[in-house]
């Protein structure tokens, strides 16, 4: 991992060199969290790249980039570790005669137990541990980019039991005990705020408000992702992309959306925005049919 | 240096509703300590990172910093010996109040402030003043009725008493050279003054905005609900109450119940593991949507009370998502699609004027009431009952009320009168009384709120 950043225009240009293109607020955000090692909350809309400045932070830092989608009832099991059961039993099996050598000539019960014991916690060590994303972050040769997607998709005890890993870089397994990170990790959460996080996480982790972007850094981004749509289609699309976002929609184009349709105008080699063009292409930029019809009404006075 | 300025401009913060940490504080020292107080916008975006949490905060926060950074100006960040740098325009208010007085240098004044004042050092006075009201305590301003005070100990820990007895002296004098000077004395501490004033109202604005608004919501909490319609941002303070019960409350629909093993899915999962149970499946219970109906009397002794609490069940909606309204005084009616088609104090004016009135009738409300819905109670369904069961000394019918409460998951009874009053004169709230879960007085804000929060407990509990 890259273990200086000199300054936030680096950030900025580094990110532009990969297509994603922010503004200094996102750069800042990925200074202060390289800077102070803290995690960062990004919060927004659907679709303004969130996920995707976790992948462009960790190509900027040259870091390997490890992801943990979440969703309601994700546990400890699937998020940090599990034990390989079937490979326990498989061994149990295996093993049953060098169990039976070991005990025999035991002289009751005790003893047995006691040659049992010591051959240690043979089957809960690292060899039956299966690593689930966390852990893997905890344990990575270096420094990773950890991106823990949608918290709040998971319950509200899965968010306390980030605590610990977000504060110190450690988590407490029972068997195991406590496992520090080798490196500590950069790590970004996403939320598209369908519920409350707590207090707690909040205040572990920088907040990074990313909103739809305004017309020229939307036309930005659109000509850094398809350089081949001509200027012209490009503003014009911004506009009426912008336009929309002021209507009363169940589900606003987002920018991941804009670069869709972009992309098929220019598939359909498109030159300007005709009426019974954006009416028939409408669907990639509206996911919902009253969107769609709310929409068509308006459609000759929106393309003003 | 940077922490002072840092911990001031969080208790401003905190006064503009930000729940600012003490460890978010130490971040936010350690964010300036990084980026330094040369680039403001840079600053700004770096300090929004770490103290303002959520898109509403962020708001709230870029209108403290302009406000806050404006006042105090940018203190240097070369050297911490430097101390406060006086704001712009300070300057330019204590340097426009002493025009053409440039060559005199203090000539003749003997008093430390008058020399000062005279000298035009406004950069150094600036900078008194500002450390005077850190010594007089400034922060501690309160209410608006303490600017004067708060000015008048400013100006004398300047130096203003020694000020005044030169003015007198001065004019006592017989030479004209003294009383020319005594005229201009005067003059620059009456702009003096007006500084001194100008700058308590600007702290004021940004310091005591907090106590203000905690000493506000305190006693609109406790306000009785009748002369509470009168305030101007009760309903601010209802939604924001509702808010937070509803953010405590509306967290889960389903759990875990530990304890209580799953045996059939338990024993289907361990046939991957060749019939040992290695992973144990625990009984889920699904919390069933909760459906609510409300019976509000808003004949006129009580419709306030009726007010805040359909004020409240519907702010909690995300949390109880089905309540069906009813409302009597002299007629009994639903009035549900009213809170569906307009905002909750539309819909709640809008009843108020259809069927407020006099004469309420307990026993044939719940008759009216047993035969519109009888069908739709159900084991799910709480119904609240708001009135002060004053009857006017007709039948009670307690026995309907009794039906009722079999029907349906509970009842609750809200009355506005003190528990001393029920049963007083035509009231029959003891007849009510034993066929509720249970009956409880809210004459104000904090009983309603603790009320709707001991509901929702129990209609999330399951």
């Amino acid at each position: 991992m890259k273990t200086r950043i000199l300054s936030v225009a680096e950030v900025r240009d580094s990110f532009a060199r990969q297509g994603y293109v922010c503004n200094d607020q996102i750069a800042m955000a990925v200074y202060l969290a390289a800077q102070l090692r803290k995690p960062v909350l990004v919060e927004g809309p659907p679709g303004v790249g969130k996920t995707e400045l976790a992948k462009a932070s960790a190509a900027f830092l040259e870091a390997p980039l490890i992801r943990l989608q979440c969703y309601e009832g994700l546990d400890e099991a699937r998020a940090l570790y599990e034990w390989k059961y079937g490979k326990q039993l498989l061994y149990t099996q295996l093993l049953r005669e060098q169990f039976a050598g070991k005990l025999d000539g035991a002289g009751g019960l005790e003893e047995a137990m006691s040659r049992l014991g010591d051959l240690g916690d043979a089957f809960y060590s690292e060899t039956f541990l299966e690593p689930r994303p966390l852990l893997q972050a905890l344990r990575a040769d270096e420094s990773p980019v950890l991106l823990i997607d949608e918290v709040d998709k998971a319950d509200q005890e899965f968010e306390a039991f980030l605590l610990e890993l977000l504060s110190d870089y450690q988590i407490s397994i029972p068997e195991l005990g406590t496992v520090r990170a080798r490196h500590e990790p950069l790590v970004f959460l996403t939320s598209n705020n369908s519920r409350e996080l707590s207090d707690a996480l909040k205040r572990r982790c920088l907040h990074l408000y990313i909103p739809y972007p305004d017309a020229s850094l939307e036309q930005q981004i659109i000509a850094a992702r398809v350089p081949e749509a001509p200027q012209a289609l490009r503003k014009q699309l911004v506009d009426f992309v912008q336009k929309l976002r002021t209507l009363d929609l169940k589900k606003q184009p987002a920018i991941s959306e804009s670069i869709d349709w972009a992309r098929a105008l220019l598939l359909l080699h498109v030159e300007s925005l005709e009426p019974a063009l954006v009416d028939s292409t409408l669907n990639l930029l509206l996911k919902h049919e009253e969107d769609i019809r709310q929409v068509r009404d308006d459609l000759p006075s929106l393309l003003k | 240096m940077s922490e002072q300025v840092i911990g001031r401009f969080v208790k401003v913060l905190r006064g503009a509703e930000l729940p600012v940490s003490p460890a978010e504080t130490l971040d936010a020292v350690q964010v300036t300590a990084l980026l330094g107080y040369q680039n403001r916008e840079a600053l700004k975006q770096g300090l929004s990172l770490v103290l303002a949490k959520s898109e509403h905060d962020k708001l709230a926060f870029d209108q403290c910093f302009d406000d806050f950074f404006r006042f105090d100006g940018m203190p240097p960040a070369a050297s911490a010996a430097q101390s406060e740098q006086p704001s712009p325009s300070l300057l330019d208010r204590l340097r426009d109040m002493m025009p053409g007085q440039q060559g005199g240098a203090g000539a003749g004044a003997s008093s430390a402030l008058g020399q000062q004042l005279l000298a035009d050092d406004s950069a150094q006075l600036s900078r008194q003043m500002a450390e005077a009201a850190r010594n007089v305590g400034l922060d501690n301003i309160r209410v608006i009725t303490q600017k004067g005070l708060y000015g008048r100990r400013i100006i004398q820990a300047l130096g203003g008493e020694a000020l005044d007895q030169e003015i007198i002296a001065l004019d006592n004098s017989e030479r004209r050279k003294d009383q020319r000077l005594a005229a201009q004395l005067r003059s620059a501490r009456n702009q003096l003054r007006e500084a001194v004033r100008e700058y308590v109202a600007d702290q004021f604005v940004l310091q005591a905005r907090e106590q203000g608004r905690q000493l506000r919501e305190q006693m609109l909490r406790e306000a009785n609900l009748r002369t509470l319609a009168e305030f101007r941002d009760v309903r601010q303070q209802v939604e924001k109450m509702a808010r937070r019960l509803a953010r405590k409350h509306g967290r889960r629909q389903r759990r875990a119940r530990r304890g209580q093993l799953d045996g059939r899915r338990t024993t289907v999962m361990a046939l991957k593991h060749g019939g040992v149970p290695a992973s144990l499946v625990w009984r889920r219970r699904r919390i069933q949507k909760p459906k609510l109906m409300v019976i509000c009397d808003v004949s006129s002794s009580v419709s306030a009370a009726a007010r805040f609490l359909l004020m409240f069940l519907y702010a909690v909606n995300d949390v109880v998502p089905s309540v069906r309204s009813f409302a009597f005084a002299s007629r009994f009616g639903e009035v549900t699609s009213l809170f569906n088609s307009m905002r909750s104090d539309q819909a709640i004016n809008e009843v108020m004027d259809r069927y407020a009135g006099s004469g309420t009738d307990y026993g044939s409300m719940l008759r009216d009431f047993l035969d519109q819905c009888e069908a739709d109670l159900d084991q799910r369904t709480t119904v609240i009952i708001l009135g002060d069961a004053r009857n006017n000394e007709l039948p009670a019918e307690q026995h309907l009320l009794g039906h009722i409460g079999r029907r349906c998951r509970q009842v609750f009874w809200l009355n506005p009168e003190s528990r001393g009053r029920w049963g007083s004169g035509d009231s029959v709230m003891p007849l009510y009384q034993p066929y509720c879960r249970d009956a409880l007085p809210c004459s104000n804000l904090a009983g309603l709120e603790r009320f709707v929060d001991r509901l929702l407990r129990d209609l999330t509990r399951g």
